[in-house]
C-alpha cells in the first residue's frame, strides 16, 4: 500500500468530486427546446384545468409570466380571495374548492401589476366533480357571487 | 488537428438534422435571408452565418447547426493550442478538454444554430493571442488581440465580462509596451475596426428585410421596424436595453442559491471527475503564473458571476466561457499530477510507468465514460420536431390565415416561408412582437376577414369568439351568438 501512495493520492484527487454524489445528481435530463420554451413567453397567463364541473368541484389554476418574487391577488367576480406569491420565475399554483359555491359563471383574476384572468362555470347539471389536485394554496370560493343573469349588448364591428 | 476532428466527428455525429426550435429557428432565418434578429443583434454571427448558409449540405438549418459544431470543435483546438503552451501534455489536454467537448451544454450547444461557441471559440482566440504577445509585446501583436476583441463584440456583448481579465493580463505582463503611444494607436484603431461589424446592421436595415424582430406589430398588423440606421435604434438593439431587467437580480438568500445552483451545473459539467483537478490547477496557475492566473480567473469570475445574477429561464445554457476557463484549469491539474507521479523511483522505475500509465488510462477513461453518459441527453441527430409542428400547422391552416404564436412556433414558420418558400399566403406574428392589446384589437379587426389561428386563446375574447383546435393550435371563429359581455350578479 505505502508503494502506491502516489498513486491513490493522485485518485483521491482526481475522482475527490465524486464524494458530491450523495447530494448532487449527474446529469440525467435531455436537451430539449423544449425545457426553455416558456422562457419565451411574455405575457401574464392563467391556466386552468378544467373549465366547468359541478359545485363541489375543485380547479387546479397555474399562473406564469408575473413579476418573480410578487405578491398576487387572487379574486373572482370582483371578491378577494387572498393572495399568493409568485416564485422566482414568476410562477404559482392555487386551488379552488367550490363546495357550497352556486351554479353560474366564474371569473378568475390574478393581479401583481400586470393581471390575467381566466373563467370557469359551475353547473349541477355537469357530470364532472373535479377531485382536489392536492395544490398546497387552497382558496374556498363563497356562495353567492357567482355570475348567473346576463344583458346583452350589441357587438358592433368596424 | 485531432483537437478539432475529433469533437467536430463527436458533433456531426449527433447534429440536430434540421432547423431547430426557438434562438435556432430565429438565427437560423435571419442569417439565411439577410434579415435582422432581437437584441443584441449578433451582426457578426448573421455575417459569417449568411455565408455559411451555402454550404452545399443538407437543408440550410442543417447548415447553420453545423456551424455551431465548426465553432464548438474550433473553441477545442484553440484551446488545445493554449494548453500546449504552457507545456501541458496530450493526455491532460485529451483529459481536459474531453471533459470540456463532452459537458451536456457544450456539447448540445454544439449540435444547433446558437451563437455560445462561435463566442467560445473567439474567447480562446483573445486568450491565445494574449500569450502570444506575452512572448514578444509588439504593438502589432497587440493589435491583432484587440482586433478579435473587437470582432467578438460585435458577435456576443458577454465580451465585456473578458475585458476587466485582458487589462490585467496586458497591465500586468508589460505595461509601458503596451501604453505606449504607438501600442495604444494601434489597438484602438484594430479594435474599432472589429466593432465595424455593427455597421452591418444598419445596412441590412436599408434592404427592408423580409425578417426582422427589431420592432413591434401595431394593431392594424404593421410591422414597425427599430431604426436601425439611427445612433438612438442602433444603441437601443446592440446595447440589449430590452434584457436590464433581468440583470442583476438576486439578492440575499437567492443569490447564494443561485450560486450554489452554478456549482452543480459546473460539478455536473465536469461529471465530478473535473473537480479536484480543476481546482489544483486554478491554485498551481495562479501560484506559477499570477498574471495569467489572474486574467482566467477574472475571466471565470466575471462570467460565471454575470449569469449567476440574470434571471432568465435559460441561463444554464450560458455558462460557457466559464467552463472553458475551468477546463484550462484542469488541463494544468492534470499535468501537475502526472509530473508527480512520473517523478522517477530510484529502485522502482517499473512503478512509476505503472502508475503513470494506470493514471492516464483513468484520464481517457473518464473522457469516454462521460461520453457514453451524455451522448443520449445530448444527441439531436433524431431531433425532427420542430420541422415537423411548423410544417404540420402550415399544412393544416386555410389559406391567407394569421397565426399568432410565441417563439416554439412562429419562428420555424418564418423559416419554412422564408427559407423554403412554403404557404407564403399565411403571416404569422410572433407575440412576444405585439402588444397584447393590440393583438386583441387586431384579432377583432380581421377575425371576419380572414382565418385567425392562436396558441392559446386570450381568456377576455371568449366572449366574442370561439376556438377550435386545429393541430397544435386554435382556430378563432366569431361566436354566431355572443356570450353577453355583462354580467349581472345576483346574490342567493
Amino acid at each position: 500500500m505505502y508503494k502506491f501512495r502516489r498513486l491513490l493520492t493522485a485518485l483521491v484527487v482526481f475522482l475527490s468530486g465524486a464524494v458530491l454524489i450523495p447530494f448532487v445528481s449527474l446529469p440525467a435530463q435531455a436537451f430539449s427546446w423544449e425545457l426553455f420554451a416558456d422562457a419565451y413567453e411574455s405575457e401574464p397567463t392563467l391556466i386552468i384545468d378544467h373549465d366547468e364541473g359541478k359545485p363541489g368541484s375543485s380547479f387546479e389554476i397555474k399562473g406564469k409570466n408575473f413579476p418573480p418574487n410578487a405578491t398576487a391577488t387572487i379574486t373572482i367576480n370582483g371578491t378577494v380571495l387572498g393572495t399568493i406569491m409568485t416564485d422566482g420565475d414568476g410562477k404559482f399554483e392555487i386551488e379552488l374548492n367550490t363546495t357550497g359555491a352556486d351554479d353560474g359563471a366564474y371569473f378568475v383574476t390574478a393581479s401583481v401589476n400586470p393581471t390575467a384572468t381566466i373563467r370557469f362555470a359551475l353547473d349541477s347539471s355537469s357530470p364532472n366533480t373535479w377531485p382536489s389536485p392536492g395544490v398546497a394554496t387552497v382558496f374556498p370560493v363563497p356562495s353567492g357571487i357567482a355570475f348567473t343573469q346576463s344583458l346583452y349588448l350589441p357587438i358592433i364591428l368596424r | 488537428m485531432l483537437a478539432f476532428g475529433l469533437p467536430f466527428l463527436l458533433y456531426v455525429l449527433t447534429l440536430a438534422p434540421t432547423v431547430y426550435n426557438l434562438d435556432s429557428a430565429e438565427l437560423t432565418t435571419a442569417a439565411a435571408t439577410g434579415g435582422i434578429v432581437r437584441a443584441t443583434g449578433y451582426p457578426l454571427y448573421l455575417m459569417l452565418g449568411h455565408l455559411w448558409s451555402w454550404l452545399p449540405l443538407g437543408d440550410v438549418g442543417y447548415r447553420l447547426n453545423l456551424f455551431s459544431a465548426f465553432n464548438g470543435a474550433l473553441t477545442i483546438a484553440l484551446a488545445e493550442r493554449i494548453l500546449r503552451r504552457r507545456q501541458i501534455g496530450p493526455w491532460a489536454t485529451f483529459g481536459a478538454l474531453g471533459l470540456l467537448a463532452c459537458a451536456p451544454f457544450f456539447w448540445a450547444l454544439s449540435l444547433i444554430a446558437e451563437v455560445y461557441t462561435l463566442h467560445t471559440a473567439l474567447m480562446a482566440a483573445i486568450i491565445l493571442l494574449l500569450l502570444r504577445w506575452a512572448e514578444q509585446p509588439t504593438p502589432l501583436r497587440l493589435a491583432e488581440v484587440s482586433l478579435v476583441v473587437g470582432l467578438s463584440s460585435g458577435h456576443h456583448a458577454a465580451t465585456v465580462l473578458l475585458i476587466p481579465g485582458c487589462v490585467w493580463y496586458v497591465l500586468t505582463t508589460a505595461p509601458r509596451k503596451a501604453l505606449s503611444p504607438r501600442s495604444l494607436l494601434f489597438a484602438m484603431a484594430a479594435f474599432l475596426l472589429g466593432l465595424s461589424v455593427y455597421l452591418y446592421l444598419p445596412w441590412r436595415y436599408s434592404t427592408q428585410p423580409a425578417f426582422n424582430y427589431a420592432g413591434r406589430f401595431d394593431a392594424t398588423g404593421t410591422f414597425s421596424p427599430i431604426d436601425l440606421q439611427t445612433l438612438a435604434g442602433l444603441w437601443w438593439l446592440v446595447s440589449g436595453r430590452v434584457f436590464a431587467g433581468e440583470m442583476l437580480a438576486y439578492q440575499g438568500f437567492e443569490l447564494w442559491a443561485q450560486t450554489a445552483h452554478f456549482g452543480v451545473q459546473l460539478w455536473q459539467a465536469f461529471f465530478a471527475i473535473g473537480l479536484g483537478p480543476g481546482l489544483i490547477g486554478l491554485a498551481l496557475l495562479i501560484h506559477r503564473d499570477w498574471r495569467l492566473g489572474g486574467m482566467l480567473l477574472l475571466m471565470f469570475s466575471f462570467s460565471a458571476g454575470f449569469y449567476i445574477d440574470y434571471r432568465v429561464v435559460d441561463k444554464d445554457t450560458m455558462f460557457l466561457p466559464a467552463y472553458l476557463v475551468w477546463a484550462l484549469w484542469v488541463g494544468v491539474g492534470y499535468q501537475e499530477v502526472l509530473d508527480w507521479i512520473g517523478q522517477a523511483r530510484e529502485q522502482e522505475p517499473w512503478l512509476t510507468r505503472l502508475e503513470g500509465g494506470l493514471l492516464r488510462l483513468v484520464i481517457a477513461g473518464s473522457v469516454l465514460l462521460v461520453a457514453a453518459w451524455n451522448w443520449p441527453l445530448a444527441n439531436q441527430s433524431d431531433d425532427w420536431s420542430t420541422r415537423q409542428r411548423g410544417e404540420t400547422i402550415l399544412r393544416q391552416v386555410e389559406p391567407n390565415a394569421l397565426i399568432f404564436d410565441w417563439w416554439d412556433t412562429v419562428p420555424v414558420i418564418e423559416y419554412l416561408q422564408l427559407v423554403e418558400g412554403q404557404r407564403p399566403d399565411v403571416q404569422a406574428i410572433n407575440r412576444f412582437l405585439i402588444e397584447p392589446r393590440d393583438m386583441r384589437q387586431l384579432i377583432r379587426r380581421e377575425i371576419t376577414n380572414r382565418p385567425i389561428y392562436i396558441d392559446q386563446p386570450p381568456a377576455d375574447l371568449r366572449h366574442l369568439v370561439e376556438a377550435e383546435p386545429v393541430g397544435p393550435l386554435y382556430r378563432l371563429q366569431l361566436r354566431s351568438r355572443p356570450i353577453p359581455m355583462t354580467f349581472i350578479q345576483e346574490r342567493r
